[in-house]
């Protein structure tokens, strides 16, 4: 078992090199719960930042594997890596080593971001800073050099002092839980479940969660239609809603329009709602409050 | 060049088998004793041993009365071999060396009596000896635990029960890597990192092996080997929904970041009438019966820990 910061994606999550896509993603689920708030397995090991940045990691991890196309570019990096321990290949090099000191054999290799499609090793400069920021505190927790150990202000090289702050910013900030969209046409039910695993995903852009993130600051009451702009806005149709909740869609669709009757028990309802807040990226708890108010008031 | 493969066999054909998890009432005895159980019935000779130090009751989860030559007998008696105190019990090939009744005298063996009966158990002939270790985390179960080939930790979905447990991991991580230093400087600052607010910036194993190689490559070399050789298995316990067994999969993968080591989890059990009413009876789940939710769990658990697996996630 290598260190945190030395373990790939593929350690990451736990997975084995050939695991397919329902692999990794079951793999993923099971590594967000483990380091969500409040998780029993983590409280007394890691800090709640720690949490966060791992959570960071692993949803990296997931959105690289998940995507055939970035999973073939980071396995290619991954063998030159292996190929060839020492002297790691030109572009993989990280830009500003976590450690400072060089010393340590083998490069983070989730310090290496998927390079963009057929670019073959090149990483620009701004995606590897972007994927470094992660890093730094818990390499800095990691590297245990005795100076090292004392909080970073501590001479220090530059480059890492600078992207400290980054880093506990973007901590600070929720962790986005990744979204996905199918890229084909979702197929005839029976064929679902066979398709899902060669479906590519398509990461959402960080602006459909900003729009999110921005509306849910003026929300009143979660009613149906609020959850149907919400979902809009993320641009995730009620089919991939469905796919990932394991709801049926139409019990999605009537819960947005608000078709009580056609909707089971309350509490199925309830169920149903707290789901999709949580893939919405909606406080779940707030979303069923308000919308079993209404359901109720309606449905005595 | 037969004798020797048939040599070679024979030993390779043992497996010493650790349960235990830090916390007392979890469960540890329960899963020793099925263990046992179900390992005999595969038609291998299994001794299960009692090596709850001070507070014995094994026999008792098998229904067998409180037996008249116990450990205790061997350790106090230098000329007694540990197969004079293994009993029979009602069933074929199952054996039980039953724990020390009198707990003054061998809750706290000298260290000769410790590295004896240690030596006793390591040359034992049997295809499966499974250890019932006692709560907590003196050096005394360390030891066993570090002794077996396959350590088991039956942790509870409560906070006390994990906590305990991954003190267990961390103080079993420490005393393994201790063993290996020779240098009385490693020594020390293995001590020294077990603390966790030390101020030589060591919070995980991972920092610690960090730390040794800088001061001596050929021991932190030795004690990375050590790391990654140590695989403790873990085994949820009175499991009410699927959240508590998410919380296997959690552990496992926490161990893995914090710890910078392998765990298997292979297994949990439910909580079922059914073990409560056979612990109530003294008649163990694996004896009495083949169907139902609890000898599902139990089979699933014997079948991953012998087959090196972990449980699939659904």
């Amino acid at each position: 078992m290598k260190p945190l910061k030395a373990q790939n994606y593929y350690d990451l999550l736990g997975v084995a090199r050939q695991a397919s896509p329902e692999e990794i993603r079951s793999a993923y689920e099971i590594s967000r719960h483990t380091f969500q708030e409040n998780s029993l397995a983590t409280y007394s090991l890691f800090s709640d930042q720690e949490n966060q940045e791992i959570l960071a990691l692993i949803a990296k991890a997931f959105e690289t594997l998940f995507n055939p196309e970035s999973r073939r570019v980071y396995d290619q990096q991954l063998r030159q890596q292996e190929g060839d321990p020492p002297p790691a290949p030109p572009g993989a090099r990280p830009v500003s080593s976590p450690r400072g000191n060089g010393a340590s054999a083998a490069a983070p290799l989730h310090g290496v971001p998927p390079p963009p499609q057929g670019a073959g090793t090149r990483v620009r400069p701004a995606e590897a800073e972007g994927a470094h920021r992660m890093t730094p505190p818990l390499a800095e927790r990691e590297s245990s050099r005795p100076e090292a150990a004392r909080p970073a202000a501590a001479g220090q090289p530059t480059v890492h002092s600078a992207a400290q702050p980054a880093a506990s910013a973007s901590a600070a900030r929720s962790v986005p839980m990744p979204l996905f969209r199918m890229s084909t046409p979702p197929a005839a039910p029976a064929a679902a479940p066979a398709a899902a695993a060669k479906l590519a995903p398509v990461v959402l852009a960080p602006a459909s969660t900003a729009a999110r993130d921005e509306l849910l600051k003026t929300v009143v009451r979660f009613d149906g239609s609020m959850l149907k702009r919400m979902r809009q806005i993320l641009g995730i149709s009620l089919e991939d809603l469905a796919e990932r909740s394991k709801i049926r869609r139409a019990y999605l669709e009537y819960i947005e329009e608000e078709n009580f009757q056609f909707l089971p028990a309350a509490v199925y309802v309830k169920g149903f709602v707290t789901l999709m807040a949580t893939i919405l990226g909606l406080p779940p708890q707030r979303v069923a409050d308000d919308y079993m108010q209404i359901f109720r008031a309606k449905n005595p | 060049m037969g004798r020797p493969g048939i040599v070679a066999q024979i030993i390779r054909d043992k497996e010493i088998i650790a349960v235990g998890g830090g916390k007392g009432g979890v469960g540890k005895t329960l899963l020793a004793s099925n263990l046992g159980i179900l390992l005999a019935k595969f038609g291998k000779k299994a001794v299960l041993i009692d090596a709850d130090l001070g507070g014995a009751n094994l026999h008792t989860c098998l229904g067998i009365p409180t037996p008249e030559v116990t450990l205790s007998d061997f350790m106090t008696q230098p000329r007694m071999r540990i197969e004079d105190v293994m009993l029979r019990t009602g069933q074929e090939n199952l054996f039980l060396i039953s724990g020390a009744q009198d707990i003054l005298n061998i809750a706290n063996p000298k260290y000769s009596q410790k590295v004896r009966l240690l030596r006793a158990v390591q040359a034992m002939v049997a295809n499966f000896i499974v250890l019932d270790l006692g709560a907590g985390t003196s050096s005394n179960t360390l030891d066993f635990f570090l002794l077996a080939d396959k350590g088991i930790l039956v942790v509870m979905p409560e906070p006390t029960s994990i906590e305990n447990a991954y003190r267990f991991i961390k103080s079993a991580i420490y005393r393994r890597l201790r063993s290996i230093a020779a240098d009385p400087r490693v020594r020390a600052v293995i001590d020294k990192a077990m603390d966790k607010k030390n101020d030589l910036g060591v919070r995980s194993p991972v920092d610690l092996v960090d730390y040794v190689t800088r001061m001596d490559s050929r021991t932190g070399t030795a004690m990375e080997e050590a790391l990654n050789q140590f695989r403790p298995r873990i085994v949820v316990n009175q499991v009410r929904s699927l959240s508590d067994v998410r919380i296997g999969y959690a552990m496992q993968g926490a161990c893995q970041k914090f710890f910078g080591i392998r765990v298997d989890f292979i297994g949990y059990l439910e909580n079922d009438e059914q073990v409560w009413q056979s612990i109530r009876k003294r008649q163990p789940i694996a004896l009495t019966q083949d169907q139902g939710r609890a000898a599902r769990n139990l089979r699933t658990i014997a079948f991953n820990l012998l087959n090196d697996m972990q449980l699939k996630p659904e």
